[in-house]
């Protein structure tokens, strides 16, 4: 088997300042806790976790732009410390926050500049540029400057540079984040069909939608605190939670005492809420149930507390849930 | 990577730097700012009835004010500024030199600091009658070149050191930017200095740069046995200042990663 990343027990400290009763303390935090992923050539591998799970410090570490404190990493076989520059003509990246452009430029002269510092020759680089430009759908705004793009357009022109260089490994950091859902859309599609079926090419994409990685992914890694929980396919990791059910209710005069009473309940092994609306105490209750039965508990104490119900329904497990499962807290919480 | 990818990628910031728009701040910058500071200096040698000489002391300074200026702005904070728009990471994940990136930036920023340095000196020696000579102009365009060279060289080790300073990048160049103006006599000579600081005036290179071009065209020398030694050691500053740039940048860089400083996020 040919792997296009492969990590060995990577990690990353980095040292904070805390102000602990007035004192500065000085703390080591991993955002990158010996974390083992082998991504096969081809493949589009996702990282999926909450803000600060360890995400885009794994990807900067794969790109070369931290250094590991332990472990090791290849990205096409090269080493991640030792082989920089042949790591670096080999990768495409692209992350979600529009940044680096010339904004006083045009797109195509963006472009442009960015093929030559990849070394291709005048012509190819032009050429290139028509043809990225038409895939990613912004042909008729070639010579528009950068500016007067939207939030989407821009993140099409990231995606375009990215892809410059024809990489054989593309590392794609929130490529959907503050897009709208079509754009969105327009993007996965871009990258499932594109970039992985027609064009070969190994993604190795990280994202806090679970949607996107259970759309998009071939398999998933999912992160919490730097550490990988658990990696396969979405549908293999939703088999993890096993038969448990999955309720979700839309409740109001939520109070807060109710979370400890529910959570204890017999056949409620996991219950993440999430306030919906302050002003009227509503709440979104997401249960994990071994038994089913235990439903009519949950009611009884609800009612108990004076807490109403306004909608319940049973779902099938996502992502999420495997997430839930793991950390017994959502990917939002 | 080859050379000739090195020199696609300097080229290509270069013609990337012309293409950017003439913005009313950057006409201001050219044509405004080095002009009124240079009047104030003049105004006051002339409230003093200073000779003509003096003047054309302060309006050489006046003039390469932009280059000091520029290297210490628009280079010092290159890797700095770079890094606070994104742009940082895009240039250290493709496979060109950084060095490359830095020369660009440094004729790019040498060829915009030109246009100041001209109109300033040219438009303040025609209104205050100072008279400039150009008995060998292999020798100005050298004394120039040279001046130049060495300071964008400098400016490409300050972008190196900088890039460490993120944020705070522009409180380094605003503690460096008068000491400078100070120490390097832009406005006075430098023989006025007492001994201890005409020693500390004697390590800027800006200080033989700014002496060399005004004994070639203020008081018309014409051998390079008249402009030596400084300008001698501004040729071996300007040689030796891209070598210096390219290991410190080596050496911040993977402090940086050491540090996660790189990125923003």
């Amino acid at each position: 088997m040919s792997y296009s990343i492969e990590t060995d027990n990577l990690t990353r400290a980095f040292d904070v300042k805390r102000s602990v009763d007035g004192k500065q303390r000085k703390e080591t935090i991993l955002a990158v806790d010996h974390v083992n992923i082998r991504v096969k050539d081809g493949e589009l591998f996702g990282l999926l976790g909450p803000n600060g799970a360890g995400k885009t410090t794994t990807i900067k570490l794969l790109t070369t732009l931290l250094l590991p404190t332990e472990g090791q990493a290849k990205v096409g076989g090269y080493d991640v410390v030792k082989e920089v520059d042949k790591v670096r003509r080999i990768i495409g990246s692209v992350a979600g926050n529009e940044g680096g452009f010339y904004w006083h430029l045009s797109a195509r002269d963006n472009l442009w500049f960015f093929s030559q510092l990849y070394g291709l020759a005048d012509d190819q680089a032009r050429k290139r540029i028509v043809l990225l430009l038409d895939i990613v759908g912004l042909a008729d705004r070639a010579d528009d400057r950068v500016d007067k793009f939207s939030s989407g357009m821009k993140q099409k022109l990231c995606l375009a540079r990215g892809l410059l260089n024809d990489p054989q490994i593309f590392f794609l950091d929130e490529p959907t984040l503050g897009l709208d859902p079509n754009i969105a859309r327009t993007i996965r599609d871009f990258i499932r069909e594109d970039i992985v079926r027609k064009a070969g090419k190994t993604v190795l994409l990280t994202t806090h939608y679970m949607n996107e990685a259970d759309e998009l992914c071939d398999r998933v890694a999912i992160l919490d605190n730097g550490k990988v929980l658990a990696c396969d396919t979405p549908t293999a990791l939703k088999r993890m939670i096993g038969k448990a059910t999955v309720l979700e209710l839309e409740v109001s005069n939520m109070v807060d005492d109710v979370h400890a009473e529910l959570s204890g309940l017999p056949g409620v092994s996991h219950l993440v809420v999430k306030t919906t609306d302050p002003s009227s105490n509503s709440a979104s209750l997401k249960f994990h149930m071994s038994q089913e039965e235990s439903l009519s508990h949950v009611i009884d104490a609800l009612v108990r507390k004076n807490v109403k119900v306004d909608s319940m329904r049973k779902t099938e497990p996502n992502l999420e849930d495997v997430f839930i499962h793991f950390t017994g807290r959502g990917l939002r919480a | 990577m080859t050379l000739h990818t090195e020199l696609r990628a300097i080229k290509a910031v270069i013609i990337t730097h012309i293409k950017l728009p003439l913005t009313y701040e950057r006409l201001s910058w050219w044509f405004l700012f080095p002009l009124m500071n240079l009047l104030v200096y003049i105004y006051v040698y002339k409230a003093l009835n200073a000779s003509t000489e003096l003047l054309g002391f302060a309006i050489i300074g006046g003039s390469m004010v932009m280059s000091w200026l520029g290297v210490l702005w628009g280079m010092g904070n290159l890797l700095a500024r770079a890094r606070g728009s994104g742009m940082l990471e895009l240039l250290l994940k493709a496979p060109i030199s950084m060095i490359s990136y830095l020369t660009g930036h440094a004729i790019s920023q040498a060829l915009d600091d030109a246009v100041p340095l001209l109109y300033t000196l040219f438009l303040s020696a025609f209104l205050f009658d100072v008279k400039l000579v150009f008995p060998n102009p292999f020798l100005t365009i050298l004394s120039f070149s040279l001046a130049e060279a060495s300071l964008y060289g400098l400016g490409m080790c300050f972008a190196s050191i900088f890039i460490l300073y993120g944020r705070e990048a522009h409180h380094v160049a605003n503690l460096l930017q008068e000491p400078i103006y100070f120490f390097s006599g832009f406005y006075f000579p430098t023989k006025y200095l007492p001994d201890w600081a005409g020693i500390v005036s004697s390590l800027i290179p800006l200080t033989f740069g700014l002496s060399i071009v005004r004994r070639c065209i203020l008081l018309g020398a014409t051998s390079i046995n008249e402009l030596s030694p400084d300008l001698y050691l501004l040729a071996i500053f300007a040689v030796i200042s891209p070598f210096l740039a390219r290991h410190l940048l080596r050496y911040m860089e993977t402090l940086s990663k050491r540090a996660g400083r790189l990125t923003l996020t």
